[in-house]
């Protein structure tokens, strides 16, 4: 017979289940097969929603387990790098985003690559950058069913085992991805955004009452007894001044080019919402992470020897809270795994179907075959991520790394084609083909930095060979043909200036 | 891509407060360990400077600091009900 625990946890997460199943149902009524409607929810996502869907979609479950890993191994350094990513994230969101979204709304795009592509007037460059956002995705996807498995298995005292879990979560959420798109994606990510936000707030401050009698005595019995936690480097040193510095730049760059990330720039129904979104999601991004190092911390004090430590939150919460409301907190975990796994299927299909089978279908295939097509690919890239979940890795945060440093190496070519008029195709295939490969080599240590070189994040050393390749075979080698660029920029220009304020209407 | 005015300035300073505090070598001198008003020294400078950094960015949003505002999108471009009028030209965030 089923433990108290196990109980509550298998109604609270059915119910968690069935409320966003209800909500994703009713996404596929209001939504259509055209292709802006699926992909980008047809451009119309007001503040609440796309607040929410942003900020969920950004914190995985990398910040209700991962993050609870890495302070038990490395103290809580990670709180500031969170703090600078996110907030730099939140920058780009409004200064970039804003301009992606105008370039979305007058030519269409929605992917990176559809942008890369049209204004570099390359295709290969497009596929290149699809391929490397459709790569690095997979294992990232991943990484949050093996978050779900995790909880749905502690929650359950191993009742369902942590394949059983993650297929279920998995199911569910490829369900209402197929079919209501980005809208119902967005819906449930409104929820879920709102529930993980209060189930950390929530347990973070009742753990610190209920075992230490308030933040004080917390913090005074971790002085005495865990002190390398409390400072840099960490226990472990692994925050030199280098690696952390470099960590969180390219973790923010990398963040905000994932496709998960960057459609939901082209989604949004006006700038100001964008700008809005781009604050309070700052916002709520940056105070999560305060009541995170109460139970991370925690699980330093209460359990020095972990196995896992990914499960240091959860074996707090079990530790010190009522079972229920244990229970209630992880389907908080999983709803941030699946608000972002949930995102990340939708992202890949589109980029799959945008750069691969459109130009495949030809110009003969209408709006409502691609959108099937999209749909389709949903369950059966859930099912690959779910091949590589099961082969259960163990730090959350390695993973995420390996995805994001590559899809930072976007970043440069990006901005450089939009602000810089000597930006070339040469240049642009140049430097991202030479971070992905500098990154990867370094990522799977295939090669080591020289000696003499700091100690980088790998993705660093990436951005600095791209930038710099980028930059010189831009100046020394001419395109004959940049009409686009050109003409991205002058659009961009206009807006700025609101040109059509000093045109004529002969003109 | 970013027109400068006097507020994106403004804007642009506090970030780059914020970016300085919370990097070495600025953040590696908060290495005490006894509690300062009750929490960890470092965990308060985090907290602190993530409190500042939201109340600049609602600030920032608030004056347009960075743009692109609604009244430089294209008329083509926007919804119906949105287009300019006389009053979309008296400043910032006027949407």
């Amino acid at each position: 017979m089923a433990s108290t625990q196990t109980a509550v946890a298998l109604a609270t997460i059915g119910a968690y289940l069935l409320c966003i199943l209800a909500i994703g149902y009713r996404g596929w009524q209001v939504g259509t097969l055209e292709v802006d409607d699926w992909m980008a929810a047809g451009r119309d996502l007001g503040l609440v929603v796309l607040l929410f869907t942003y900020a969920a979609t950004y914190h995985s479950a990398f910040a209700f387990l991962g993050i609870g890993g890495f302070v038990y191994g490395n103290g809580i350094g990670i709180f500031g790098a969170a703090f600078l990513w996110v907030v730099l994230s939140g920058l780009i969101l409004w200064v970039l985003g804003s301009r992606i979204w105008l370039l979305g709304k007058r030519y269409g795009h929605i992917t990176p690559s559809d942008v890369i592509g049209d204004l570099y007037d390359s295709v290969l460059l497009a596929r290149l950058v699809s391929l490397t956002l459709i790569v690095v995705t997979f294992p990232y996807v991943a990484i949050q069913m093996i978050g779900s498995g995790l909880v749905f298995e502690t929650a359950t005292e191993g009742l369902v085992s942590f394949e059983v879990g993650a297929g279920l979560l998995l199911f569910v959420g490829v369900l209402y991805v197929w079919l209501g798109g980005l809208r119902a994606t967005a819906w449930t990510d409104t929820i879920q955004g709102v529930f993980l936000f209060g189930a950390m707030w929530l347990a973070g401050w009742i753990f610190v009452f209920s075992a230490y009698r308030g933040p004080s005595a917390f913090w005074a019995a971790l002085a005495d007894n865990f002190a390398a936690y409390l400072t840099l480097p960490g226990p472990a040193g692994l925050f030199t001044p280098a690696f952390y510095t470099t960590f969180w730049f390219t973790f923010a760059l990398g963040v905000t080019m994932l496709p998960h990330i960057f459609v939901r720039y082209v989604a949004a129904r006006s700038p100001r919402v964008i700008r809005w979104t781009a604050a309070f999601g700052t916002g709520y991004l940056v105070l999560f992470y305060l009541p995170t190092a109460f139970l991370a911390l925690g699980a330093v004090a209460a359990f020095p020897d972990l196995a896992r430590p990914d499960a240091a939150i959860p074996a707090v919460l079990y530790e010190f809270l009522p079972v229920w409301f244990a229970s209630v907190v992880l389907a908080g975990a999983i709803a941030a795994a699946m608000s972002t796994a949930d995102s990340q299927l939708h992202a890949v299909s589109t980029l799959i179907t945008r750069d691969w089978y459109e130009p495949l279908a030809g110009d003969d295939v209408d709006e409502e075959t691609v959108t099937r097509a999209a749909r389709l690919l949903v369950p059966i890239l859930g099912g690959l991520s779910y091949l590589i979940a099961i082969q259960q890795v163990e730090f959350i945060l390695d993973l995420a790394a390996v995805s994001l440093y590559n899809a930072a190496q976007v970043f440069p070519i990006l901005v450089g084609g939009l602000v810089w008029p000597r930006a070339t195709k040469s240049g642009a295939v140049t430097g991202f083909v030479l971070g992905v490969v500098v990154t990867s080599a370094l990522t799977f240590g295939v090669v080591s930095p020289p000696s003499f070189v700091p100690g980088f994040a790998p993705g660093f050393h990436g951005l600095i060979v791209n930038v710099a390749a980028f930059v010189s075979v831009s100046a020394l080698i001419s395109d004959s043909d940049r009409t686009n660029v050109e003409r991205v920029q002058t659009y961009l220009a206009d807006a700025s200036n609101r040109s059509w304020e000093q045109s004529s209407p002969d003109d | 891509m970013v027109s400068v005015s006097r507020t994106g300035a403004i804007a642009g300073g506090l970030f780059a407060l914020f970016f300085v505090a919370l990097n070495p070598p600025v953040v590696t001198t908060i290495d005490g360990t006894d509690p300062v008003f009750g929490m960890a020294p470092l965990y308060l400078w985090y907290v602190g400077w993530g409190v500042f950094v939201t109340v600049v960015f609602v600030w920032a949003a608030s004056q347009n600091a960075f743009g692109l505002a609604d009244d430089q999108v294209p008329p083509e471009l926007r919804r119906s009900g949105e287009e300019s009028g006389p009053t979309d030209r008296n400043g910032p965030g006027s949407h």
